[in-house]
């Protein structure tokens, strides 16, 4: 084996050419927190990597600000290596990472290194694809209209909020309401969705701890999600360059499934921790400060990236690349300028509120206020049949909410609102990790808005909501469940045979 | 503001040219005293360095830095020195990290390397 090494490198060194010639050379004339600034380098491009020659070795950096006499660089590797007087090189390059499936069930850093200790992820790495992290969105005449639902297991939101392969969908809230776990919940559903294709899933997580990380990755390895799921991991304790690419380099990979024809999803975890390392970054660059402190271009930072979700059209594949971006809010402030800006971006939004967690509604989800612009016409036929009403009646509870406490003094119409808004509400609560196949949201949201479950105490809906599913899952799994996940359809046979099935339950 | 060594060496020559031969002992002593109250006088070589690349400049030369991995010898020195034009300055400088072989560096932003160096570099990132 040695041998052989020695007669490779042999063949290397005597086959080995250099030719010198003249290039451009820069000189880092400043540098600290991550950026350096170099003077010359004049034909240096936006975007372009550079190559800082340090003493331990070459460090790479991304031209970041092009002004007259200097470039302001952010250091992607080792920034303490680098030292005032040190030789920069153009690379020509832009900055991008290496895709494929290989990808699939690995944790990575926005460089595409691993991160998951499982070896190396491309076994040519150098001539396997590269997707770069900066690119166009897709032309209006590569795209068509959403048009594929993407159930994302939970109740309240495939019923009322429903979300489309290629659409943008805000998830917003303030801390410790549940953001990350309807984000998880979705992942996980799609190893249960057969009627469609099945979604390739890239987690981004953004500033967050890494102990986080790494219950998440175990989280999705213990369900079996890993399987179609890629980590893109840019903890707290990675430079803010990372921070600021990470979510860029899920996009890259995204778009290359999109771009092969298949399905992708991209959960960005969250933006507002983005927005706040870009701020960083810029500040650092003395780029002028705006609201916030945040720079002129935040918007754009956003708009850029969350318009690489896609559907194409047939012609282009028919792949789609679904955003679910996340916001942290602070006390529910909407209107700050983070949320405000990414809630414009996106085709809607999920909007939870701590009051609904803490009362014990979960996922808190705000229905009133949480909206989908383009996910209805995703919608599959079945669920839009069953849960047309359901925004209705949850909006008629909302108005007489307040008068619960009195409703020993109501009318027998107001009281049976009551009682009805009442029962919705508890059946559109689930755990976390418990994502619903679509097929059974349907048959228990039709259970529950046809009145069938009326006559039962709320404290025990839950118990004859499993109580249902599982009759019908020994019973009738192939002639009721499988036709509607497999169709998306519930036709007048079918909903005939859930009728008959469910009062059959009832009378067990 | 922090002033940019440039900026200096641009002040400093446009003032010496318009005051009359006998005010430039003066110049220098004001200009001095600007650095000194802008707090620079620690930059005081690379301003002297930025004046002495923009002399060059105005007389149709470039700056060149030669840098050798081990002392040359003055023959190889002058040799190199003959390979410029007049107006060009050249000077000279070690670096050991080189090796072996020479760098030739214009105007510090264009350069030849042809030290052993660069070579071993090359050959190690191409068998990557």
């Amino acid at each position: 084996m040695a041998h052989e090494i020695v007669e490779q490198l042999k063949r290397e060194i005597a086959g080995f050419r250099d030719e010198p010639e003249f290039e451009r050379i820069g000189t880092v004339t400043e540098t600290g927190d991550g950026i350096a600034k170099i003077s010359g380098l004049g034909e240096a491009v936006s975007q372009e990597l550079l190559a800082i020659e340090t003493a331990s070795g070459e460090v790479t950096a991304l031209a970041a600000n092009l002004e007259e006499a200097f470039i302001g660089a952010i250091i992607l590797g080792n920034a303490d290596a680098v030292r005032v007087g040190d030789r920069v090189k153009k690379t020509g390059a832009v900055l991008s990472i290496p895709v494929g499936r290989e990808l699939i069930g690995r944790v990575v850093d926005p460089l595409g290194e691993p991160l998951d200790g499982k070896g190396v992820i491309f076994k040519d790495a150098a001539n396997a694809q590269r997707n770069r992290l900066e690119k166009n969105a897709p032309s209006v005449v590569a795209r068509e209209s959403v048009n594929v639902p993407l159930h994302t297991g939970i109740k309240s939101i495939d019923a009322m909020i429903p979300i489309g392969r290629g659409q943008r969908e805000l998830i917003i809230g303030d801390r410790q309401t549940g953001k990350t776990a309807i984000a998880l919940d979705t992942i996980l559903n799609q190893r249960q969705d057969p009627g469609r294709r099945q979604v390739i899933c890239i987690y981004v997580a953004i500033g967050q701890k890494n102990s986080k990380v790494a219950k998440i990755v175990k989280l999705l390895e213990e369900q079996g999600a890993l399987a179609y799921t890629i980590v893109v991991s840019a903890p707290a304790s990675a430079p803010a360059a990372l921070q600021y690419l990470a979510p860029f380099a899920g996009a890259a990979i995204g778009e290359y499934f999109m771009e092969s024809g298949q399905d992708a999803l991209v959960v960005y975890d969250d933006l507002s921790k983005h927005a706040d390392a870009y701020r960083q970054l810029s500040l650092l660059l003395r780029r002028p400060p705006g609201r916030e402190a945040y720079p002129g271009d935040i918007f754009y930072l956003h708009s850029r990236l969350l318009e690489r979700a896609a559907k194409l059209s047939e012609e282009h594949g028919g792949g789609s690349l679904t955003a679910l971006p996340i916001i942290e809010t602070k006390l529910g402030d909407v209107a700050a300028y983070i949320p405000t800006n990414v809630i414009s971006i996106t085709d809607g939004q999920i909007f939870l509120q701590s009051e609904l967690f803490f009362a014990g509604i979960r996922p808190a989800v705000n229905v009133g206020i949480s909206v989908s612009r383009v996910g209805s016409t995703a919608q599959t036929k079945a669920m839009k049949k069953v849960a047309g009403r359901l925004r209705l009646e949850l909006a008629q509870f909302r108005e007489l909410a307040a008068f619960v406490q009195f409703a020993s003094d109501l009318d027998e119409a107001t009281k049976a609102k009551i009682r009805r808004g009442e029962l919705l509400t508890e059946i559109l609560k689930q755990s976390d990790i418990e994502p619903v196949p679509f097929e059974r949201q349907v048959v228990v949201l039709y259970a529950a808005l046809n009145g069938y479950l009326d006559d039962i105490a709320i404290a025990d809906v839950k118990a004859f909501e499993a109580k249902l599913l599982d009759y019908l899952d020994k019973r009738y799994r192939d002639t009721i469940l499988a036709p509607i996940a497999k169709s998306g359809a519930l036709d007048d046979a079918a909903e005939a045979a859930l009728t008959a099935a469910i009062e059959e339950a009832k009378r067990m | 503001m922090r002033h940019t060594t440039d900026r200096y060496a641009a002040a400093f020559l446009a003032a010496i040219d318009e005051a009359p031969a006998g005010q430039h002992a003066r110049i220098v002593r004001r200009f001095v005293q600007a650095v000194a109250k802008h707090g620079d006088l620690s930059r005081a070589n690379d301003i002297v360095a930025a004046i002495e690349r923009r002399l060059v400049k105005s007389r149709g030369g470039r700056w060149v830095r030669v840098t050798f991995a081990r002392p040359a010898s003055n023959e190889i020195v002058a040799r190199f020195r003959k390979r410029f034009p007049a107006p060009d300055h050249v000077e000279t400088a070690v670096d050991p990290s080189l090796i072996a072989g020479a760098r030739v560096t214009v105007d510090g932003e264009e350069e030849l390397d042809m030290s052993f160096a660069r070579k071993l570099n090359r050959l190690f990132s191409g068998s990557r």
